[in-house]
C-alpha cells in the first residue's frame, strides 16, 4: 500500500461527521478541509453549534462511534490517515502525538488522584524512558507552576482554576504532542488568569514547535494567538486566511457580521449589530448558502445555489457567491 | 445635592468559614442616580455578585447600609417589602435556571403580574403580550416553554420577567456571558435601549469591560471586595489610574490593530 505523503503536520480533507443513522442522519461537519503546519497556530472560530468542537474531536476519532460517525474524507496526521488507524494506534495517538486541552479543567482532571499521579500516568503511557520524576517537575515548571513539588502532591480541588488549567496543559505536554488541540482553553478563566495561561500555552507551543488548533469564539483571542484563522458556520468552513487579512478585510458576510457584533474596549459606542436568528440545526440546514437567511447581502441565487469554495490569492478562501460585491461595504447583517 | 436613587454606604460583608473570616465586601460606597447606567467590573472573587445580592436585599450587609431614595433597605424590607421588590429587579446570568421548566413563558410572566397585583385578570394576556414585544419577542411565544427558546431568547424572557413589575432599578448580573457574541450584541442593545428609552436605572455586573463600556455611563472597578477605581466609562477605560485597572485592561485580548 502506498501511503499518501503530506508535508503538513495535519491535513484534513473533505471531512464529514454524521450524527444519527439512516434517514435521520445529519451532517454536523460537512466537507471540512484545512491544514495545520508544525509550529503554526490555527484558530477555528464560529458560534455555538457551528461544528467546531465536533471537528476537533474527530481529529483523534474521539467521537463515540454510535453517535458521531466519520462519514467521509481523510484526516492525514503526519502523513497517515487517522481514519484507518487500529485501536492500538489510536491509543498511542491520543494523548501522545495529539493532545487536547478543553475548556473545563475540572472535567479533564480526576478529582480523586493527585496532579502528580495523573501526569505520571501520561508519562508512563506516552513518555520516554527518562527519569519520570524529573520530567514531571520540568513539565509543571514549564507551565509556570513554580511550586512544582507541592502542586504534584495536590488534588485538583486544592488548586485555583488557573492552576488547574496549567496542570492540564502540563499533562497534555507530557505525551510530547506534535499537535495540540485547544478547545476554548481559557474561556472559563478570569481575564488576567486567561492572559497568563495563554502566555504559557503559546510559550510551550513555540518552544516545542508544536502545531496548535485553537478553538474559540473570541475574536480578540484570535488576533492575539493565531497565524491563520478558519471561520466555521453550520458545519462548513466559510472563510479561511491569514489572521491579519481575515480580521482586517473579512470577505464572507458571516465573518463581517461576527466582527461587527463585538463591543470594543476603546473607541466609539456606535451601535452593535447582532446577527439575527441562530445557527441552524444540522437537521434543518437551509437550501443554497447556509447563511443566507441571516445575511444582509443575500440575493435570490443564495437561496438556491450552494456556493462553492473559492481559493483566494495569498492563501485562504471563501464560500460565498457575492463576496466581491460585499467587500468594502460595511455591515454583514440583515436588517 | 439630590438624593441618589440607589446608594451603598460603607458596605461590608463578612462571611465566616469556620474560624476564618472572609471579607467579601469592604467599605463599598456607590451612589447611582435615577436613569444612570453603571457597570460593576472585576474578576471572580472581587465581590461584584455579593454587592448585587446586598443591593437586592437578598444578602444582609454586616456593615454599612443600602438606601433606596434615601431610605434604608432594612426599613424597606420590613415595611414595604413588596414595593421594594417591584422597584428593584434582577436579571440573572442563566435565565434557564430562573425559569420554571414546566410553566409556559406566558404563565411565568402572568404569575409576576398576579403576585404584585399589577393588572386585572382580564388584562393579563394583553400585558404579557406587551412585555414580550417590549423585549423583541413575538407575542405568540407566550404559549411556549423555556426549553423551546434559544439562549438569547431566554435571556430576553428573563429581562421581560424583570420588567413585568415596571422597576426603576434593574440589576443584571453577567446577563450576556453565557451567550454567543452574535446574540450578546442583541441583548446588550436591548439593555441599552431599555435604559435610554425608559429612563431605567441600570446596574450591569460583568467581567467583559467592552460590554460595560458599550452600555454604561459610569464604571466601578472592584478588586478583593473593594472599589479600586470609579468614574466615567470612557475615562476609566481609556485612562485608568489604579494599577489593578491597568492590569485588567492590558489582559483583555482585543482586536486592536486589526479591524
Amino acid at each position: 500500500m502506498v501511503s499518501v505523503v503530506s508535508r503538513a503536520l495535519l491535513e484534513v480533507r473533505d471531512l464529514t461527521v454524521q450524527f444519527g443513522s439512516g434517514g435521520r442522519a445529519v451532517r454536523v461537519v460537512d466537507g471540512v478541509s484545512f491544514r495545520v503546519e508544525a509550529g503554526e497556530v490555527v484558530a477555528l472560530v464560529g458560534e455555538s453549534g457551528s461544528g467546531k468542537s465536533v471537528t476537533a474531536l474527530a481529529l483523534a476519532r474521539l467521537l463515540p462511534e454510535v453517535s458521531g460517525r466519520i462519514g467521509g474524507g481523510e484526516i492525514l496526521f503526519e502523513g497517515a490517515d487517522v481514519c484507518g488507524f487500529s485501536p492500538g494506534a489510536l491509543r498511542r495517538l491520543r494523548g501522545g502525538r495529539i493532545a487536547y486541552v478543553f475548556q473545563e479543567p475540572m472535567a479533564a482532571l480526576n478529582p480523586v488522584f493527585t496532579i502528580g499521579f495523573q501526569i505520571r500516568e501520561v508519562l508512563r503511557l506516552h513518555g520516554g524512558s527518562g527519569d519520570r520524576e524529573a520530567e514531571l517537575l520540568r513539565l509543571l515548571l514549564a507551565v509556570g507552576l513554580s511550586d512544582a513539588e507541592r502542586v504534584a502532591r495536590s488534588f485538583p480541588h486544592e488548586l485555583s482554576g488557573g492552576m488547574q488549567q496549567r496542570a492540564v496543559i502540563a499533562m497534555a505536554l507530557a505525551g510530547r504532542p506534535r499537535l495540540l488541540v485547544a478547545d476554548e482553553p481559557t474561556t472559563a478563566l478570569d481575564v488576567t488568569v486567561q492572559a497568563q495561561v495563554l502566555e504559557v500555552l503559546l510559550g510551550v507551543q513555540r518552544a516545542e514547535g508544536m502545531g496548535m488548533l485553537f478553538i474559540t469564539h473570541n475574536l480578540g483571542l484570535v488576533a492575539r494567538v493565531a497565524q491563520r484563522v478558519l471561520v466555521m458556520y453550520a458545519g462548513q468552513i466559510v472563510e479561511a486566511g491569514p489572521t491579519g487579512s481575515v480580521l482586517r478585510s473579512p470577505r464572507h458576510p458571516y465573518t463581517k457580521a461576527l466582527l461587527r457584533a463585538v463591543p470594543r474596549l476603546r473607541g466609539g459606542g456606535e451601535r452593535l449589530e447582532g446577527i439575527p436568528g441562530v445557527v441552524p440545526a444540522a437537521s434543518s440546514y437551509p437550501m443554497g448558502c447556509r447563511f443566507h437567511p441571516r445575511c444582509a447581502f443575500a440575493r435570490e441565487r443564495c437561496a438556491v445555489d450552494v456556493p462553492q469554495w473559492e481559493e483566494l490569492e495569498g492563501g485562504g478562501g471563501v464560500r460565498c457567491h457575492y463576496w466581491r460585491a460585499c467587500s468594502g461595504s460595511g455591515g454583514g447583517v440583515a436588517r | 445635592m439630590s438624593v441618589a436613587l440607589l446608594e451603598a454606604r460603607g458596605l461590608g460583608v463578612t462571611f465566616r468559614r469556620g474560624r476564618r473570616r472572609v471579607e467579601a465586601l469592604s467599605e463599598v460606597g456607590i451612589a447611582i442616580g435615577r436613569g444612570e447606567s453603571v457597570g460593576i467590573v472585576g474578576e471572580s472573587g472581587s465581590g461584584k455578585t455579593t454587592l448585587a445580592r446586598v443591593l437586592l436585599g437578598l444578602q444582609e450587609a454586616t456593615a454599612g447600609d443600602v438606601l433606596l431614595e434615601g431610605r434604608s433597605i432594612g426599613d424597606w424590607l420590613r415595611r414595604d417589602r413588596a414595593a421594594f421588590r417591584r422597584r428593584v429587579q434582577m436579571v440573572f446570568q442563566d435565565p434557564y435556571g430562573s425559569l420554571n421548566p414546566r410553566l409556559s413563558i406566558g404563565s411565568a410572566l402572568a404569575e409576576v403580574l398576579r403576585v404584585h397585583r399589577l393588572v386585572h385578570r382580564g388584562e393579563e394576556a394583553a400585558a404579557v403580550a406587551e412585555l414580550l414585544r417590549s423585549v423583541g419577542l413575538d407575542s405568540r411565544y407566550a404559549d411556549r416553554f423555556p426549553h423551546e427558546f434559544s439562549g438569547g431568547q431566554r435571556q430576553r424572557v428573563g429581562i421581560a420577567r424583570a420588567l413585568a413589575t415596571r422597576p426603576e432599578v434593574l440589576i443584571a448580573d453577567e446577563p450576556v456571558s453565557a451567550l454567543d457574541v452574535s446574540v450578546q450584541a442583541q441583548v446588550l442593545n436591548l439593555l441599552r435601549d431599555l435604559q435610554r428609552e425608559r429612563g431605567l436605572t441600570l446596574l450591569l455586573i460583568a467581567h467583559d469591560l467592552a460590554a460595560v463600556r458599550y452600555v454604561c455611563d459610569r464604571v466601578v472597578v472592584m478588586h478583593e471586595g473593594r472599589v479600586v477605581e470609579a468614574g466615567e466609562s470612557a475615562q476609566v477605560l481609556d485612562r485608568p489610574v489604579h494599577p489593578y485597572t491597568k492590569g485588567l485592561l492590558a489582559a483583555v485580548p482585543e482586536l486592536g490593530e486589526f479591524a
